[in-house]
């Protein structure tokens, strides 16, 4: 990435395979290039140099729109902050990204039903994001990120703005999800939470340490 | 920038139509005198009040701005009137003239605008100045002239003029010695004389004075005593004017026995407020009606453009909250920011100010010449004027200024730096602009829509006769048969010689000029019928066909003579022609077809053929019942046809030279029949390039202020547009989801509108007899037009948003 006339790497030799089911943490200090690595999975962020290959795409060689429907159809992302649309109730944030995938009304109702059902908050759906907890917020997120049924999960500190209790419970469910096959990379402070993951990655400086 | 650009341009418009109005209100307001004088005005006897007219709310307003009184007084009623009132202290008689004068052998042609016969108080009467000697002796004799400095300059290079010789006509004119010269009349004065002559210097004056009542054609104007009761005097001219005019009113009445209406209503109009009425002859007219409709227009864009600043200041407050709260947690209070926000507002108004002022006046010329008028840039740049206008800047900051002001105040310093959602807009508020701009839009741009179809079809309509390639000239002896004769007759075979020539006749009218009409009783109505007179050829020149009878043929001896019908087969009350006649389909049809040949009753005369109706007058009035005479040695104009594809110009040249030739070197004036048409509708033609340069400016402002909106938009919602993006909307769905709402609101504002332009075209239209249908397509046109820019002017800000990088709006480290 190119930032004035100084050529900075925000992220360096990174050489990263992920198996279909992995659950990996990323771990490091603030400005180590966590959340670009993951931006960048993520498809949101571009790269100047190198080569991504998602499932059997050259993400590098796709064109924008392409690579939207790609990580529209496989990509589930879960955020620190939430970032739950205030103005929609928690049925309405759930169902958007099925809109965006043109998915009918009638089959949306199904799988946000479903959804609802399974993170046990059917209750709270008509109500707004800022009615919720912190912890019920982030499971509305989970909830949005899983409700196409993506094949990787990726959270940004899921856990950053939760007391203990309830980044236990994220987490657990996490642990429930990756047994039903989904993917997951997230970032993480916490050894506790990496732990949770079946490979760690250690970032400084955008380069992998060993 | 987008603000400067909006206020600065609604703001050179309002001064412009401010600068307008104060010139109409001090126009005649040059001396005390002057506004303490009244000009003589009365009911026509003759004239057929026009009912049929609608009128709309301006005419309300405009009161009897549009109604025409006679002007034109006996030459006596001045001293009748100064005899039998002791009110009155002094009267002064003005008939304009436009003759040729004389320098030595130099000749000035010159016009009814700038050469006047006055009473020889003129001067003193209105209190103007001049140069040499006093106002009271400006005139010393009967041979005296008085000429402004102008006419001094341009008859003899200098000022100083007095006793030099000025010739009144050519040949056999009347000598006039200079006995001072006027300063130049001042520029708000309607009357711009150069040439003022004594009343009395006239030939025919006592032949005028002789005539008593019979003969009308100066303008009387009063001076009161101090403390004359001007409300009584009123009542107690009508009454004289009944007495006075009672002989003519009896003489009307014998011959319109059962007229209801017939009063003389003599009244005086204070003279300032004369040019604000239609009656002529008066020097200078300022349309009422189309003021007031101006100044509507300047209130709708000052409205816009003010609704406007508020909207964009307040996606200001949202982009600049942040620097609010800071300024906030660094201990401004309530008052810092709102002297800050004050002053910027301030500022830029004052800058807008600036650019409206060089706006204006670089447009200011082109505004004089729509508007008609002749503002001089010393006026826009009075400093009272300029005064008034910071004045108004003031009053627009707190107006336009306060209410973002107060609401950036409001901002919570915590809120805004800790969290992403900034200032919100009240939608409701944000709706109710948009709703109001938007209407005014669609209604402007469908009202110019249809009068530039209206107007397009008055230039297309088929009159019914051949406008093309019709020279007219004027005859310099008209009302002199014998000359007359010898002219036409000479004309028509200097005519018949040209190859270029296609064609010859003549008319006593011209194309919406007709002032001959006669009454006849017609099914037990009084009917005014045109009474036009033409030349033989008239109907095969203007290739108008003759569907029944004959047209005039030199045959018949009677077709251009008087005829002697027996009284027992006339109207002994109405009208009678004498002559042969060829009537238009119109009075064909209104006198029941009666059979040709033989004598027609209520017409006074034999009818010989039926043409087919074509149009004497604007598309504004219905085709009228007419007749036409046959009388070569009557007409005022010669008509030639110029072939298609001959040079119009050396065609003209060799007329002119033909014309020299016959009458030694008269006055050679010209003009043609399809430029006549065009003159009658250029108010119309400006009215349309008023409105639609006030649409394209309505449109351009109500376009930013959707500008600004959707900042506002963009700003406060780019943290969802951040999450929608990532869960896969694409930029087309983005779009339409933050535009949704205000492009409701413009197509809602359509149909708001869209009544009102149907009203307010309707109501024009009803100028017209011949008018256009209104057609949806024309409004369907304004909305598309409105939708269109309405869309470009959303698209930046939203698609820029749409487009950024998630990523970056979602950060939260």
């Amino acid at each position: 990435m190119n930032t004035g006339n100084n050529r900075t790497f925000l992220l360096r030799d990174v050489n990263l395979h992920v198996k279909e089911g992995e659950f990996i943490s990323i771990m490091g200090p603030s400005g180590s290039g966590k959340s670009t690595l993951l931006n960048v999975i993520g498809m949101l962020d571009e790269f100047n140099e190198g080569e991504y290959n998602f499932l059997h795409e050259s993400v590098h060689k796709l064109k924008e729109k392409q690579r939207t429907g790609l990580y529209k159809q496989y990509i589930g992302f879960v955020f620190q902050a939430y970032h739950l649309i205030d103005e929609l109730t928690v049925y309405e944030n759930i169902e958007t990204p099925l809109i965006y995938q043109n998915i009918k009304t009638s089959e949306r109702k199904a799988m946000v039903a479903d959804i609802l059902d399974r993170f046990n908050i059917v209750g709270k759906k008509d109500l707004f994001p800022t009615q919720l907890s912190g912890g019920q917020q982030q499971l509305v997120g989970i909830a949005r990120a899983l409700i196409a049924k993506p094949k990787l999960l990726l959270a940004d500190e899921p856990t950053g703005n939760l007391n203990s209790k309830q980044g236990e419970e994220i987490m657990n469910l996490f642990k429930e999800l990756n047994n039903e096959g989904v993917a997951i990379i997230q970032v993480t402070h916490s050894e506790k939470n990496a732990s949770y993951g079946s490979r760690i990655i250690n970032l400084l400086d955008g380069m992998v340490v060993k | 920038m987008i603000n400067l650009a909006g206020l600065g341009v609604s703001g050179a418009f309002i001064l412009l139509i401010t600068v307008y109005t104060r010139h109409a209100l001090i126009m005649d307001k040059f001396s005390a005198k002057a506004e303490s004088a009244y000009r003589i005005e009365y009911a026509n006897l003759w004239r057929k009040p026009d009912t049929t007219k609608k009128k709309g709310f301006f005419d309300w307003l405009a009161k009897d701005a549009g109604e025409q009184y006679t002007l034109v007084t006996p030459w006596i009623m001045a001293e009748d009137l100064r005899r039998t009132f002791p009110d009155i202290k002094e009267a002064c008689r003005l008939v304009t003239t436009s003759p040729v004068i004389m320098i030595g052998n130099q000749r000035f042609k010159e016009n009814k605008k700038n050469v006047v016969y006055v009473d020889k108080n003129f001067f003193s009467f209105f209190d103007l100045p001049v140069l040499n000697g006093t106002k009271e002796n400006a005139f010393q004799d009967n041979n005296s002239v008085v000429i402004s400095e102008q006419a001094a300059k341009k008859y003899f290079g200098n000022n100083d003029v007095v006793g030099k010789i000025v010739k009144l006509g050519e040949d056999e004119g009347k000598l006039f010695t200079v006995s001072a010269v006027a300063k130049n009349f001042p520029l708000n004065s309607s009357m711009q004389f150069d040439v003022l002559f004594p009343i009395e210097s006239r030939d025919d004056y006592q032949e005028k004075i002789d005539q008593g009542l019979n003969h009308a054609s100066a303008l009387t104007l009063l001076q009161f005593q101090p403390g004359a009761d001007i409300a009584l005097f009123r009542k107690k001219l009508a009454s004289f004017g009944e007495q006075y005019f009672k002989s003519s009113i009896d003489r009307s009445k014998k011959f319109n026995p059962d007229a209801r209406e017939l009063k003389i209503d003599l009244a005086i109009r204070s003279f300032p407020e004369g040019h604000l009425n239609a009656s002529s002859p008066w020097f200078y007219f300022t349309n009422l009606k189309s003021l007031y409709q101006l100044i509507l227009l300047a209130l709708i864009a000052l409205g816009i453009a003010c609704l406007n600043y508020i909207l964009l200041s307040l996606s200001r407050v949202a982009s600049r909250s942040q620097e609010t709260g800071i300024r906030k947690t660094i201990g401004a209070n309530y008052k810092h920011i709102l002297k800050m926000l004050l002053t910027e507002t301030w500022v830029l108004i004052m800058l807008s100010m600036t650019v409206s002022f060089v706006l204006a006046f670089i447009v200011l010329p082109y505004f004089n010449k729509l508007a008609e008028v002749n503002i001089s840039v010393v006026e826009l740049l009075n400093w009272k004027f300029i005064l008034i206008a910071a004045g108004l800047a003031l009053l627009l900051t707190v107006i336009s200024g306060i209410y973002p002001a107060i609401k950036m105040t409001h901002i919570r310093p915590l809120n805004v730096l800790g969290k992403f959602s900034t200032y919100k807009l009240n939608p409701f508020l944000s709706r109710i602009f948009i709703t109001f701009q938007y209407t005014a839009c669609t209604v402007l741009i469908a009202f110019s829509i249809v009068m530039a179809q209206q107007i397009k079809f008055v230039n297309n309509k088929e009159l019914g006769f051949d406008k093309e390639q019709a020279l007219i000239i004027d005859n310099p002896y008209r009302f002199n048969k014998e000359k007359t004769m010898m002219m036409g007759e000479q004309l028509r075979q200097y005519a018949s010689t040209q190859p270029a020539i296609a064609g010859f006749t003549g008319t006593d009218f011209r194309y919406a000029k007709i002032s001959n009409t006669n009454t006849h009783n017609i099914n037990g109505n009084k009917e005014p019928i045109n009474s036009l007179i033409v030349d033989y050829d008239y109907f095969e020149f203007n290739k108008i066909p003759v569907i029944q009878g004959r047209s005039f043929s030199r045959q018949f001896i009677t077709d251009t003579s008087r005829l002697d019908i027996p009284k027992e087969q006339l109207d002994t009350l109405g009208g009678r022609t004498m002559a042969s006649l060829i009537v238009n389909e119109t009075l064909y049809n209104m006198l029941g077809k009666p059979a040709l040949n033989g004598v027609n009753k209520p017409l006074g005369g034999i009818i010989i053929g039926v043409c087919k109706d074509y149009f004497t007058k604007t598309l504004e009035q219905k085709i009228e019942p007419a007749y036409h005479r046959c009388r070569p040695n009557l007409v005022g104009y010669f008509w030639f046809r110029i072939g298609s594809n001959e040079n119009i110009a050396s065609v003209i040249n060799n007329v002119k030279q033909k014309f020299s030739d016959i009458t030694n070197g008269a006055e050679f004036e010209y003009s043609f029949m399809d430029d006549d048409i065009k003159v009658l509708y250029e108010s119309h033609q400006r009215w349309f390039k008023v409105i639609s340069i006030a649409s394209f400016m309505a449109i351009f402002i109500a376009c930013l202020g959707l500008f600004g909106l959707s900042a506002v938009v963009a700003v406060n919602r780019t943290k969802e547009i951040g999450i929608r993006k990532v869960l896969g909307a694409e930029i087309l769905q983005l779009f339409y989801m933050l535009n949704r709402q205000n492009l409701i609101i413009v197509l809602l504002s359509f149909i708001i509108a869209i009544p009102i332009a149907i009203y307010v075209s309707k109501n024009w239209l009803q100028n017209f007899a011949y008018r256009i249908s209104l057609q949806w397509s024309f409004f369907a046109i304004a909305a598309i037009i409105g939708f269109v820019c309405a869309l470009i002017a959303v698209s930046y800000h939203t698609l820029k948003a749409a487009n950024s990088n998630p990523v970056k709006s979602l950060r939260t480290e």
